[in-house]
């Protein structure tokens, strides 16, 4: 099998310490896209997700770098994690549940389709609109195409729909002791 | 619908965008598992088994054309491609697999051919260790060695679509030929 030698990969660590696996490096190796044609597929995939025009996604990066979801929330957009892991990273990393309305920007949403997680993405923005319910913007890379900032349900069928909510935030409770040292 | 009409689908744009936006191999599996046009060509692979040479001959005529891609480059066609071939002809999804790896640049279809070239040699070493454990290494006739032959390929094809029903290529392969 003739191979491309794009330099040793390199082991990417969870906070809590553990080696987060990453696809064989053959496979990575093999891949090659030029950066046109993650811009032209990033823009068909904004395109035919379907969105309210007050939450209109729009794509903030598009880089033929290779790197997932995964990869932008927790290695800082240097590694293709594959999303199996994502559960393990949450629970070791000392993140916890919240509710949809406590998200603020900085938590992370998981998207799940048939009880799989299928994508992640970061809270940008939480801001009050008309109604109850607040508009809130999530940061994601859309699998091999680029970055895009969406409102929360705005992203591609196969992605799934928000179900889960995480942080690592300090509770409220402890800022506030925080405060009083 | 015709062959040709999946061909036309499988190769569109939104086709392929909306399975390049996933994050692993196995999200892709999941997502090409539910996608009705892939089902449906399944459904008239089996009903038409000489249709499975054509969508194999089709990834080779593909392959080339994927280094120019500029809009297209035809990963997730191929990737959906070989999943239908696995499904049903395992001698062709590895060979389809042995060509995607030496032509290079794609990720899902190189993906999907490293796993059925690894599944492939694991079933083949399992059975190199039952022959040489049954001691019947020793001067087999022409005859048994084809024999031997179609008994490898029947069997990496039976274990290969067992495996994939259930927990795809998370089961070690056990197969004795002694008896």
């Amino acid at each position: 099998m003739a191979l491309r030698y794009f330099g040793e990969q390199k082991p990417v660590f969870a906070r809590s310490g553990w080696e987060i696996p990453q696809p064989d490096p053959e496979i990575l190796r093999q891949h090659q896209q030029s950066e046109d044609l993650v811009r032209i597929r990033t823009v068909e995939a904004v395109d035919a997700v379907s969105q309210s025009a007050e939450s209109k996604a729009e794509i903030r990066s598009v880089s033929n770098h290779l790197y997932d979801c995964v990869g932008m929330v927790f290695a800082n957009r240097r590694a293709w994690i594959d999303i199996q892991h994502l559960g393990e990273i949450l629970r070791n990393d000392g993140y916890y549940r919240v509710r949809r309305d406590e998200l603020t920007a900085g938590d992370i949403v998981v998207y799940s389709r048939d009880k799989s997680y299928e994508h992640v993405g970061v809270v940008t923005s939480v801001h009050p609109s008309l109604g109850n319910i607040p508009n809130i913007r999530v940061l994601s890379k859309w699998g091999k195409v680029g970055e895009v900032e969406h409102g929360l349900a705005d992203v591609p069928y196969y992605l799934g729909e928000p179900s889960e909510f995480w942080s690592e935030r300090v509770p409220h409770d402890i800022r506030q002791l925080f405060r009083g040292l | 619908m015709t062959l040709d009409s999946y061909f036309e689908v499988f190769e569109s744009l939104s086709f392929q965008v909306q399975f390049s936006v996933l994050s692993g191999i196995q999200s892709v599996k999941r997502a090409l598992a539910r996608d009705e046009t892939v089902t449906a060509l399944m459904a008239e692979l089996a009903a038409h088994p000489r249709l499975v040479a054509k969508v194999f001959e089709r990834i080779r005529r593909l392959l080339p054309l994927t280094a120019d891609a500029t809009d297209l480059s035809y990963d997730e066609s191929i990737v959906a491609y070989l999943y239908c071939l696995k499904r049903h002809d395992m001698n062709l999804a590895g060979r389809a697999s042995r060509l995607i790896w030496d032509t290079g640049g794609l990720l899902w279809s190189c993906w999907l051919s490293y796993e059925i070239i690894e599944f492939i040699r694991q079933i083949e070493d399992s059975l190199d260790f039952a022959s040489d454990a049954g001691g019947d290494s020793v001067s087999l006739s022409f005859a048994e060695k084809r024999e031997l032959v179609d008994y490898r390929s029947y069997a990496a094809t039976n274990h290969f679509n067992v495996a994939a029903n259930h927990k795809e290529f998370a089961y070690p392969v056990e197969f004795s030929i002694a008896s």
